[in-house]
């Protein structure tokens, strides 16, 4: 009995030294293993991204005419119930897109002023962090993309997103889809259904096509609103976006997060 | 052995019950297959039309990946030749409407499809209804 407890407490010693010494080389493994996808450098050329110009937006119009022609693309809905809106690009407050930018002797109507809000495409998105099914994830192209056959549904992209950028379908949307006489839909776009997440994907349909983003088309068309926003390849030196954020002083939504967003903004 | 008489009723009515659908459907004939709309253009399918009829679902979803993960829109079959990935731009160019082929055949095998509850067929056809 006491060779068999003596043999007994060998072997553990034995087993709890060789677990021990291989512990340093787990932790590199795991290590490695929890380094996220996203965070390795990017292989594709193109880095799309998008600089807003805040003082070209304050029109009524020009903010109306990119969500008008957004929602027009892509059918979506219109919602009353702002708990149930869909929400690709929409306006809010400068103290609501830049909480961290505002402090309380701001020039008059400064933090009311209406900013044009979207999906900031970031470098090191949340959402696709969290997301269980890889229904959402980073193109090589920098733009963070969605795969409506994926999702399930389970909103943790939402709760990551710092932004606000991502709307879930609570209800059917097609009785809130704006349809002309015949019925017909705005667009060729596919429909969402019931219980998906769905946000701005910067018109990927479009740019693959050699297009720009409906938006930045629809301001364009606008007198006097040229350039209120401005879409471009970041890693093409003379590109629009890459020349605009050379030239002028711009900020970006709530930098101290380390999202990195790909939506930049001309104060 | 007092119970023989309604084991053997229990048992009969059991084998009536479990094989009507066999007995029921005797002698009547199966409703013949859909006539699906003819391709409109071209001869030959992406594959070979007797694979297609196997294998279409699989391929469609093996399209939609490769469209939207990888950005591929090109489709090179076992002939070598190529086609877009493309289900409403591609397969409905030449079989018509989803109304005369997709849902033809699916309504007759009872097999429901999930595509149309967002992708929507942009034939010309419909288009202009």
């Amino acid at each position: 009995m006491n060779e068999n407890r003596r043999n007994f407490l060998k072997k553990t010693a034995g087993a709890v030294l060789g677990i021990g010494a291989g512990l340093p080389l787990g932790q590199v493994a795991e290590g490695a293993l929890g380094k996220h996808p996203t965070d390795e450098g990017v292989s594709g050329s193109t880095q799309w991204a998008m600089v807003i110009d805040i003082k070209k937006c304050l029109g009524e119009e020009v903010r109306q005419a990119c969500s008008e022609a957004c929602r027009k693309a892509h059918n979506l809905p219109d919602i009353p119930n702002t708990s149930h809106e869909i929400k690709w690009i929409w306006t809010e407050e400068y103290q609501h897109v830049f909480p961290d930018q505002t402090h309380p002797q701001q020039a008059t109507g400064v933090r009311e002023q209406p900013v044009l809000t979207m999906c900031n495409h970031c470098k090191h998105p949340p959402c696709v962090r969290v997301c269980p099914t890889q229904a959402t994830w980073r193109r090589d192209d920098g733009i963070v993309m969605m795969d409506m056959h994926r999702c399930i549904g389970c909103r943790y992209c939402m709760a990551a997103c710092p932004y606000g950028s991502r709307s879930f379908n609570f209800r059917d949307p097609d009785p809130y889809i704006a349809k002309d006489s015949n019925g017909k839909l705005p667009s060729d776009y596919p429909v969402r259904g019931k219980g998906v997440v769905e946000k701005c994907t910067f018109c990927a349909e479009r740019i693959r096509e050699g297009g720009t983003p409906a938006c930045v088309e629809a301001v364009d068309a606008i007198p006097g609103a040229k350039g209120a926003l401005t879409f471009g390849d970041l890693a093409d030196p003379e590109s629009g976006v890459s020349k605009l954020l050379r030239k002028e002083h711009t900020i970006c939504r709530r930098p101290s997060l380390g999202a990195e967003p790909s939506v930049y903004y001309i104060v | 052995m007092n119970d023989r008489v309604k084991i053997v009723i229990g048992l009969a009515l059991f084998v009536v019950l479990a094989t009507f659908p066999i007995w029921h459907a005797f002698g009547k004939s199966t409703p013949a297959p859909p006539d699906l709309s003819r391709p409109l253009a071209g001869t030959t399918c992406v594959e070979n039309a007797a694979w297609m009829t196997a294998n279409h679902a699989q391929l469609l979803d093996q399209w939609r990946d490769a469209v939207v993960r990888e950005g591929k829109m090109t489709y090179i079959s076992t002939d070598g030749s190529q086609h877009e990935m493309s289900l409403t731009e591609n397969c409905l160019r030449c079989h018509g409407t989803r109304e005369k082929f997709c849902d033809r055949c699916h309504n007759y095998a009872d097999v429901q499809l999930t595509c149309w509850n967002c992708h929507l067929d942009t034939s010309p056809e419909v288009q202009k209804q």
